[in-house]
């Protein structure tokens, strides 16, 4: 397993340019709007959560390219190791980045920017992990370009539905009222902490079961 | 295939079934013995990488057992002696060749170095030239480099000739055969390229429509048929169920038999494995 994760690790140099170029253009972002509230911050989750979902993509493509999936399935290991592998990959890549953010918050903070709390590292590490969760799955069935567009479909379709119900609900109360706004007014009173533990465990039991699907989807996959 | 059955077989194929709508893989039985080349041949299409990819457990066959050197093919200790080289390198074209070592030195347990570089330098291969900048030869020799740089005792090659000059695919026959001469290492080698395996293999198998014609060694098969050569009033005395398969021409026809069927005094000569393969297809499509 430790040469498929060496081989995933390698493969990033293929994206090492965008990574770089989406860092310094976010830390250039965060810089210009670091006074603000969360603003130097704010710039650097986005960063974090669009490196964390374009990789996993970016590399399977890849992969898929070179029919390297072919080839790995020929290797002395399991198939359940090759898709443990790349789930150990993507929280690599998390891991990078979430060390990026912390390394962007000391600069910021240093240059007077306002320090961000435990959910600003907390919120992009989790959407990204969820994110991953859902699409990695429908690449190992669907292989990556059919998945672009399913990808694009789970995440558009709800998101609508729920926009068009926020604005039924907003235009049965007040114009101005932003919509689920007692949501997350309710979200905000939960104390920090176990909210922080909470919604981790949800995403890691979520990541651990979206792994299990792809073992699932990957045993029966004609290579 | 019966004449290979006391011999120690480094792959073993039983009632093996894969469907694809309308094609089937059936493969009763296939042994191929332990330190021999076996060249597998067929026309596009005919189940050739469905049967390699059948044994490595690429694809979920629909029934049979596949065993390769006396153990699962599914087993991670048995995939440690296989040496696989596909018709395209699958590494990413990012890759230098120093990257592919890194990757495969993390993969087998038997990762030899040492014997990696003697191939690079053999191959006169860069190792911090990306992949994408190599020539076709040059990506097949990676590919092989890396495929025997763990000390396989079985190579399997899906159409690693094709396309390359005859000058660097003579270099790589000439790596197998060097291979070979460990009695424990087997190569099973599918390839378009005839003259490959008439050159390489000791044992030939034909695969057309998902099914085995012949497997047999490549100089019983040589002597068995014969190429006769006849005019058209010849070819009236010749009985037509010894004809294997015709090609006719405004003159005569040339016929595939087996040798001892040849009607005396007619002009035949030893048949090559491209004239058994294409006789025997043209045969089946006119039935």
């Amino acid at each position: 397993m430790k040469g498929l994760i060496t081989k995933d690790l390698l493969g990033l140099k293929q994206v090492a340019f965008t990574m770089g170029f989406l860092m310094v253009f976010y830390l250039f972002l965060g810089f210009m709007n670091m006074k603000d509230s969360g603003g130097g911050m704010m710039y650097f989750s986005i960063m974090a959560m669009v490196i964390n979902v374009m990789v996993p993509l970016s590399c399977a493509g890849y992969d898929e390219q070179c029919g390297w999936d072919q080839f790995g399935a020929s290797f002395p290991v399991s198939k359940n190791q090759i898709v443990a592998s790349r789930y150990i990959v993507n929280l690599l890549v998390i891991g990078f980045t979430t060390l990026v953010m912390i390394v962007g918050n000391i600069i910021f903070a240093a240059f007077g920017g306002s320090a961000s709390g435990i959910f600003g590292y907390l919120i992009p590490i989790i959407v990204s992990m969820i994110y991953i969760a859902i699409m990695t799955p429908i690449i190992y069935k669907f292989g990556v370009q059919k998945s672009r567009f399913i990808v694009i479909a789970v995440f558009l379709v709800p998101a609508m539905l729920i926009a068009a119900l926020g604005m039924f609900m907003a235009g049965n109360r007040s114009e101005d009222s932003f919509p689920f706004m007692d949501v997350i007014d309710s979200l905000s009173s939960v104390p920090a902490v176990p909210a922080a533990i909470g919604i981790t465990v949800i995403a890691v039991g979520i990541y651990a079961l979206s792994m299990m699907l792809s073992m699932k989807i990957y045993k029966n996959k004609e290579l | 295939m019966n004449n290979m059955n006391n011999m120690a077989n480094a792959i073993e194929i039983k009632n093996l079934v894969k469907s694809y709508g309308d094609f089937t893989l059936s493969i009763d039985s296939l042994n191929i013995p332990s330190g021999c080349i076996m060249g597998l041949v067929g026309s596009n299409g005919a189940g050739k990488s469905t049967m390699i990819k059948s044994i490595l457990d690429l694809i979920k066959t629909d029934s049979g057992g596949i065993t390769i050197n006396g153990g699962g093919n599914r087993n991670p200790a048995v995939r440690e002696d296989i040496g696989v080289v596909f018709d395209e390198i699958k590494f990413p074209q990012i890759f230098t060749a120093s990257d592919v070592r890194t990757v495969l030195k993390g993969v087998y347990k038997n990762w030899d170095d040492s014997l990696y570089e003697k191939y690079m330098e053999q191959f006169k291969l860069p190792l911090k030239k990306k992949i994408k900048e190599f020539s076709r030869g040059m990506k097949m020799k990676l590919s092989l480099a890396a495929a025997l740089a763990h000390h396989p005792k079985l190579l399997i090659l899906d159409e690693a000739t094709s396309g390359i000059d005859p000058v660097v695919r003579d270099e790589i026959l000439d790596i197998f055969l060097d291979f070979i001469q460990d009695e424990e290492h087997t190569i099973l080698a599918s390839s378009h390229i005839i003259s490959d395996i008439e050159k390489a293999a000791d044992y030939v198998t034909f695969i057309n429509n998902g099914r085995i014609v012949f497997c047999e060694e490549k100089d019983t098969l040589m002597d068995k048929y014969r190429i006769v050569k006849c005019g058209n009033e010849e070819l009236d005395s010749v009985n037509a169920a010894d004809i294997i398969g015709k090609r006719t021409n405004t003159f005569g026809a040339e016929l595939l038999m087996l040798s001892d069927k040849v009607p005396e005094g007619f002009v035949s000569a030893k048949a090559g494995i491209e004239d058994i393969m294409l006789m025997i297809i043209k045969n089946e499509r006119s039935l």
